[in-house]
């Protein structure tokens, strides 16, 4: 079953609102009203056509029980699919006119969404987390930066789709869910990594062994951590060297506070998250009590991605800013007293033409 | 066939088997103990080398703030005569040692870099205090899987039954890097 994130506290999510101008706020609230409207509008429309079809459905009594009972099933289908296709356009008319303002609000002026991309599946088989199978999609791209992180994330569903005949030659399908979660990709420049280093939630079993080979389990100091995580790399000195006891803090820190199975790994110069069992909403809640609850609620799923940034120090970069800051300063210096020498070079030719005129 | 031989079967088979666990037992036990040997070796060498680096760094970096840093010049020079670096073989009661004494060193150059802000705006030792401060991250990470190495394996050797094998080879207990907290603490760089 999936569930929402649950991130960081309510505070932020207040601030954020108040940090949206007066006229984009009535603007959003306006679409949300509106997407509130349609949704209504298709749940009465859907329960009006249930209640005529299931009606219509009992004429089939006078003829055939059987014909009732299909009867019956076919016009819950239909009131189903009626209801599902205005919740789809009430959803729809959401994410294209609200997410993408409330992505830019929490993430700033970067941030970008998009409602049907996703990763592609060649970047998910690439990264090694979790298996492939010939069911996959995904969606609900956003992007951006999170104090000087470059960021991106979106929900996944890869799994397999297996058909098999028995003797009697009947078809059975069976399918199998490797992963529904969401995946994120955040900068990781913080520290230089060889190869990469995984941080799995434990799992019960042998299967990521089993699956990509034997890799050692690094144990730190941390028992709950210990506990909760293993830590795969070729190199221990390196899993100590990343694995801080600040960082393995924040790790018991986000496994309390974030549901679904964690998998962290850092490779390349990137740190992904990819969180099963927990899935990115996004779109009109019809839990939402107002327009105003409905914004919360996206800000709600966007923040603890820019929550990750802080608790696991990913915008750190050992005194880089200092060097980089002090670079410019210097070839500020240096270009001033250039354009200062020229001045006083011109002025100097102006006075000698001067007084030979 | 007789009983008593059916007995006298059993008997030896069983004794058979447990010599046999004995056996199997006693040489997977030393091998652990050889194992966490040469991991404690290992993380010793991590020591040794992430020690060698924060040496050099603290070194250059005092080049550069010796100009400035007369008041911090006997400390600073101390780091100076370290320059025959680490001896070999060298103990985790010596890597403590030398890396109290580069903790001095560098809050020395700590106190230079306040006093005189004019470091803050020399490239070459920023970028010194920023590698200084990875060397330092990376001392640590390997003074944690050293310690965490020789606690497992002082565990090993004070635990019933393994403490029979490291009794019988005269194993010792491996010394811990202590880290003195305070001190750590205050070579902090502030960026």
């Amino acid at each position: 079953m999936a569930r929402d994130l649950v991130g960081p506290s309510d505070e932020n999510i207040k601030s954020i609102l108040n940090g949206i101008d007066q006229e984009q706020k009535d603007k959003l609230e306006k679409v949300s009203a509106e997407s509130k409207k349609i949704y209504d509008k298709s749940k009465k429309t859907s329960l009006i056509a249930g209640v005529v079809l299931i009606g219509l459905s009992f004429l089939g009594l006078l003829v055939d029980t059987t014909i009732f009972i299909v009867a019956l099933v076919f016009a819950v289908v239909i009131t189903m699919a009626i209801f599902g296709a205005g919740r789809g356009k009430a959803d729809a008319y959401f994410k294209n006119h609200v997410t993408d303002d409330l992505v830019k609000a929490v993430l700033g002026p970067k941030g970008t969404y998009q409602a049907n991309q996703g990763w592609t599946r060649n970047f998910i088989t690439s990264i090694k987390l979790f298996r492939t199978g010939n069911i996959y999609s995904t969606k609900d791209r956003i992007t951006g930066e999170i104090d000087g992180v470059d960021f991106a994330v979106a929900d996944v569903t890869s799994g397999e789709k297996t058909v098999t005949y028995d003797s009697k030659g009947h078809r059975r399908e069976q399918t199998t869910y490797y992963f529904q979660g969401v995946v994120a990709e955040y900068e990781f420049n913080a520290k230089k990594v060889h190869g990469s280093l995984e941080i799995r939630e434990d799992e019960g079993g042998a299967g990521y062994s089993l699956l990509y080979g034997r890799k050692d389990n690094v144990d730190f100091e941390d028992i709950t951590f210990n506990k909760d995580f293993n830590v795969y790399t070729k190199d221990n000195l390196q899993a100590f060297y990343i694995m801080t006891p600040q960082f393995i803090e924040a790790f018991n820190e986000i496994k309390r506070r974030i549901p679904g199975h964690l998998i962290f790994s850092i490779q390349d110069g990137r740190m992904i998250v990819a969180i099963n069992g927990t899935h990115n909403n996004l779109g009109y809640s019809s839990k939402a009590k107002d327009a105003s609850d409905a914004l919360e609620s996206i800000i709600r799923e966007i923040l603890p991605y820019k929550w990750f940034v802080d608790i696991l120090n990913l915008d750190q970069d050992f005194g880089q800013e200092a060097v980089r800051e002090a670079k410019l300063a210097s070839q500020k210096k240096k270009l001033d007293s250039e354009i200062s020498k020229a001045g006083e070079e011109s002025d100097s030719i102006i006075n000698s033409i001067k007084e030979e005129l | 066939m007789d009983t008593g031989v059916i007995i006298a079967i059993v008997i030896v088979v069983v004794v058979l088997i447990l010599a046999i666990s004995i056996v199997g037992w006693w040489i997977s036990t030393k091998n652990k103990f050889l194992r966490y040997q040469v991991s404690i070796e290992d993380a010793a060498s991590g020591i040794d080398v992430a020690l060698t680096k924060r040496f050099d760094l603290l070194s250059k970096m005092f080049d550069i703030t010796k100009g400035y840093a007369k008041h911090e010049k006997d400390t600073l020079t101390e780091v100076i005569g370290m320059r025959a670096g680490i001896p070999k073989g060298a103990t985790a009661k010596d890597f403590s040692a030398i890396n109290s004494k580069l903790d001095e060193a560098a809050r020395s150059i700590n106190v230079a870099i306040e006093r005189y802000p004019d470091l803050k705006a020399n490239t070459v030792f920023l970028e010194l205090q920023a590698s200084s401060r990875d060397a330092e991250e990376h001392l640590q990470a390997a003074r944690r899987m050293y310690n965490s190495n020789v606690k497992i394996y002082n565990q090993l050797l004070l635990v019933f039954p393994s403490s029979i094998v490291a009794n019988h080879y005269h194993y010792t207990k491996a010394d811990f890097f202590e880290a003195q907290a305070k001190k750590r603490e205050d070579v902090k760089m502030a960026f």
